[in-house]
């Protein structure tokens, strides 16, 4: 819950230059945290949770809970996020992430003369970079794109859904201008239903991972 | 960027496929971030990419 305040306090309150002066969102000074204070979980459940607040566009209605995490599919990682957040202290003694394939150093020779706790450290920093390389990516790019492509794709989208209701030019894909305000309500709404995460498969089987099939038909160039 | 959605994802099916092996906040870390990352890698089978490049920028983007 003191994280879920501080969120909603600090965050949504600070400019973003101010933000990446904060520990907790620099990614440099993760790796420096993190090891001493169990701050990366903490640090990748925050990006994850700035991404779901952003994609609904939401604002935390009361403290300790944000409405967004209420119900669909985004309930089952605010509980993740929770579990996250509760648990006991990282084991230093155990891999961070699987040797077999993120071991850049594996088949060079000066990873032959490191001495077990060394090849396990190395490991660990490795899987710690990994993570706060998807944290840039979610943070500073994916977002970025995502929110730029967002309006022009629901237009799109949303015209050619309506095209054959409104008749004429249907084909005239590139004409929008007609139906424009209906369109850039429609924006309002459309990120709701056409950008969602559904839930994913998470155990067991060659599924892992995968997700659900989609509940919307695509729209076809055709 | 997608190819580093489907690099991150290949990358936390083999981590959850050896969680007993793994740190267990790093496995959690890992599912939570995959049940999110799916869907993302999912939009882009959903998007109309033509329709894209085609339509004009809406005026409220700009």
């Amino acid at each position: 819950m003191e994280f879920f305040e501080r969120f909603s306090g600090t965050f949504m309150t600070t400019p973003w230059e101010a933000r990446s002066a904060t520990p907790w969102l620099d990614c440099t000074n993760v790796t420096r945290f993190c090891c001493s204070r169990r701050l990366l979980p903490d640090a990748v459940c925050r990006a994850a949770f700035l991404r779901v607040l952003c994609r609904r566009r939401t604002r935390v209605s009361q403290l300790g809970w944000p409405r967004a995490l209420c119900g669909g599919s985004d309930a089952m990682n605010a509980l993740a996020m929770a579990c996250l957040l509760e648990d006991a202290a990282v084991d230093q003694r155990k891999a961070f992430h699987s040797r077999r394939v993120y071991t850049a150093c594996l088949y060079t020779p000066s990873y032959r003369v490191l001495t077990e706790q060394q090849r396990l450290r190395y490991n660990q920093l490795q899987a710690l970079y990994f993570n706060e390389q998807i944290m840039f990516f979610e943070i500073a790019i994916g977002r970025n794109v995502l929110e730029a492509l967002l309006p022009r794709f629901v237009v799109a989208a949303t015209y050619k859904r309506l095209a054959p209701v409104l008749g004429g030019r249907a084909a005239a894909h590139r004409d929008v201008s007609p139906i424009e305000p209906a369109l850039r309500a429609a924006i309002l709404w459309g990120g709701l239903l056409l950008f969602y995460s559904a839930s994913a498969r998470m155990d067991g089987g060659a599924e892992l991972g995968y997700a659900t099939p989609s509940l919307l038909s695509p729209c076809s160039s055709g | 960027m997608l190819l580093q959605e489907e690099r991150s994802l290949f990358y936390s099916r083999r981590v959850i496929a050896q969680r007993e092996e793994l740190e267990l906040h790093f496995v959690k870390t890992h599912r939570t971030h995959l049940a999110d990352e799916v869907g993302h890698v999912r939009w882009d089978e959903e998007f109309d990419w033509s329709l894209v490049a085609a339509a004009p920028i809406p005026s409220c983007a700009k």
